[in-house]
């Protein structure tokens, strides 16, 4: 442990011996990290904006229509239960028209029974059957001023809305949407044969959705097909995967050639502290260092002065995009960019570091 | 029994890489508690010598003992830790960094001992303090006269309390009071017992010396 103190001091007062060579060292690695945030970092941000909005119109969602006649029950949403690959799926029963209790001529709003998970959340029965909840523009379409109130069905039914549904954008078809949610513990019970007319499956990656789309053709395979429609986001997924690649191949490609460039840049400075020095480094090694000692001062000389130039440069880049309101490329690329600088510099210090360790003591320390 | 010589060569031979051959056949010893001084024109090989018994450079032929042990055998990292352990190096230049404060010039060595800064600095001070060189300790190389800057070279040297100290024409920059009080020091380290070996010219440098080794000509023989 006192070794390690002792060499990266050693390190340390080196490093502001130089004072030329290291801040050039430090301008380098934040110029890296700079020019990379503000390339690829903001190639990133609008890749994740685009592949959002991509997804926003459903690249992992899974529709299932059927009539009424085709028996698809509940009992499916067990069976989806089980595969990994879903994040959640909705079933929903056949729609009965729904008045406002108080508007006798007011517009009618299909009402749908659910069940399974809906928005990230199981779906639960009220305290009683007649409880809905409707959508703000389900709401609307019902005039329910604040959102609740009482309902009538076409049978006759009355039914109370007491509360708002987020509708996640996979489900934005189903608007104005009123549902009567009924718990999942009703699926496997007595009530487990309730028939579905609409199925919504949301994927957990786009690129799983035809296996998932299979899965789905598999347990409907005793259905008749012309009473059953399934329709797949397979080619918004496919164009998502061709979006992302496209961008990924663009930003890995900037990112490289900023490094590399970057590299032979710390390199060629370095090489230019080894010959301004070689005297240094054949004294080092005439007194007793070694050759292994000698690389790795270096290399730690590098080390602390690339993770200044790393944390200078992501910390302005950082606040020059929220200057001009841009988006961030996010913490987690921030800090892989500032970890790349730091150990691209460092591969860049191993040749200078290993020429540094070979000056012959005799050659340098001679006087003509 | 007696023991082992600190340094000792048996028919030693060296060449560089372009084929001069500078060392042929040289055999010697040097006890402790001596100082010897090589002479010898420029070109006969004195410093190459020094280099090579200070382990900088590899012989081609014949033996070096150290301590009665043989280092041709030795990777680059063992002759690199005993040149740290068991040598003081003194060069004409003094060869200091000037980047670096006149202390941590002295304490340099002790990273490559693995020796504790602490330890180094406590010693550089007593070492400065009877050089005459301590109210330097802060000032850089670039700030003190030749002298002082060899007198620093002779505390760095002296600080690990070697058992050989190699000096390469130490006085060659100095005035004559300057060159006393290394010559001095050099002596003093000899009578406690270190093996110094010293390159010069100067003739008053090589009568202050216990032995005299006079290499002749293109080689040293």
């Amino acid at each position: 442990m006192r070794i390690v103190a002792q060499i990266l001091r050693e390190s340390a007062l080196s490093a502001r011996s130089q004072p030329v060579t290291s801040l050039l060292t430090v301008v380098m690695v934040a110029g890296m990290c700079v020019a990379v945030l503000l390339t690829t970092g903001r190639n990133v941000a609008a890749e994740t904006a685009v592949l959002g909005q991509l997804d926003a119109a459903g690249t992992r969602s899974i529709v299932v229509r059927a009539d009424t006649t085709a028996n698809i029950t509940t009992a499916i949403l067990g069976h989806l239960d089980a595969v990994d690959a879903i994040d959640e799926a909705i079933g929903f029963g056949p729609v009965t028209d729904a008045r406002n209790a108080a508007i006798s001529e007011g517009d009618a709003v299909p009402v749908r029974t659910a069940y399974g998970r809906f928005g990230g959340a199981a779906l639960e029965s009220g305290a009683r059957d007649d409880t809905a909840l409707a959508s703000t523009a389900g709401a609307e379409a019902l005039g329910l001023v604040d959102g609740t109130g009482g309902i009538i069905t076409a049978g006759g039914r009355s039914l109370t809305v007491t509360g708002g549904l987020a509708v996640p954008d996979h489900a934005a078809f189903l608007e104005p949407l009123v549902i009567v949610p009924a718990s999942l513990s009703m699926r496997g019970g007595p009530n487990s044969g309730e028939p579905l007319t609409v199925l919504v499956v949301l994927v957990d990656q786009p690129h799983n959705v035809s296996t998932v789309a299979d899965v789905i053709m598999g347990l409907l395979a005793d259905t008749d097909p012309s009473r059953v429609t399934v329709e797949t986001s397979g080619q918004l997924a496919d164009l998502r995967a061709a979006v992302g690649g496209e961008l990924d191949t663009y930003g890995r490609t900037t990112v490289l050639g900023i490094l590399a460039i970057s590299a032979f840049l710390v390199a060629i400075n370095l090489f230019g502290l080894v010959v301004l020095r070689r005297k240094d480094f054949g004294r080092r090694r005439a007194l007793g260092a070694t050759q292994g000692l000698i690389v790795v001062l270096l290399l730690s000389q590098v080390w602390l002065l690339s993770v200044v130039g790393a944390t200078l440069g992501t910390a302005l880049t950082v606040v020059m995009l929220a200057a001009n309101g841009q988006e961030s490329p996010g913490l987690d690329f921030t800090l892989a960019v500032g970890i790349a600088a730091v150990l691209t510099a460092i591969v860049a210090a191993l040749a200078p570091a290993v020429a540094a360790a070979c000056r012959d003591p005799l050659h340098e320390l001679r006087v003509p | 029994m007696t023991s082992a010589p600190p340094l000792s060569a048996v028919e030693l031979g060296f060449s560089y890489p372009n084929g001069v051959q500078v060392i042929t056949g040289w055999t010697s010893t040097f006890p402790a508690g001596s100082m010897t001084a090589l002479t010898g024109p420029s070109g006969s090989g004195k410093s190459t010598l020094l280099y090579v018994l200070g382990l900088m450079q590899r012989h081609q032929t014949g033996d070096l003992l150290l301590h009665g042990r043989p280092v041709a055998g030795l990777s680059d990292a063992e002759r690199a830790r005993l040149r740290a352990h068991q040598f003081g190096f003194v060069f004409q230049d003094a060869a200091l960094d000037p980047t670096r404060s006149v202390l941590d010039n002295v304490v340099e060595t002790a990273l490559y001992r693995r020796q504790s800064r602490k330890a180094a600095v406590s010693n550089a001070h007593t070492l400065l303090e009877r050089f005459g060189v301590a109210l330097r300790a802060s000032h850089r190389p670039g700030e003190i006269s030749g002298g002082q800057a060899q007198r620093i070279a002779l505390c760095r040297a002296l600080l690990a309390q070697p058992r050989i100290i190699l000096a390469d024409e130490p006085t060659g920059n100095l005035d004559p009071a300057s060159r006393d009080l290394v010559v001095a020091a050099l002596r003093k380290q000899a009578e406690q017992g270190s093996c110094v070996i010293i390159a010069t010219h100067d003739p008053l440098v090589a009568q202050a010396c216990h032995r005299h080794v006079a290499l002749d000509g293109q080689q040293c023989a």
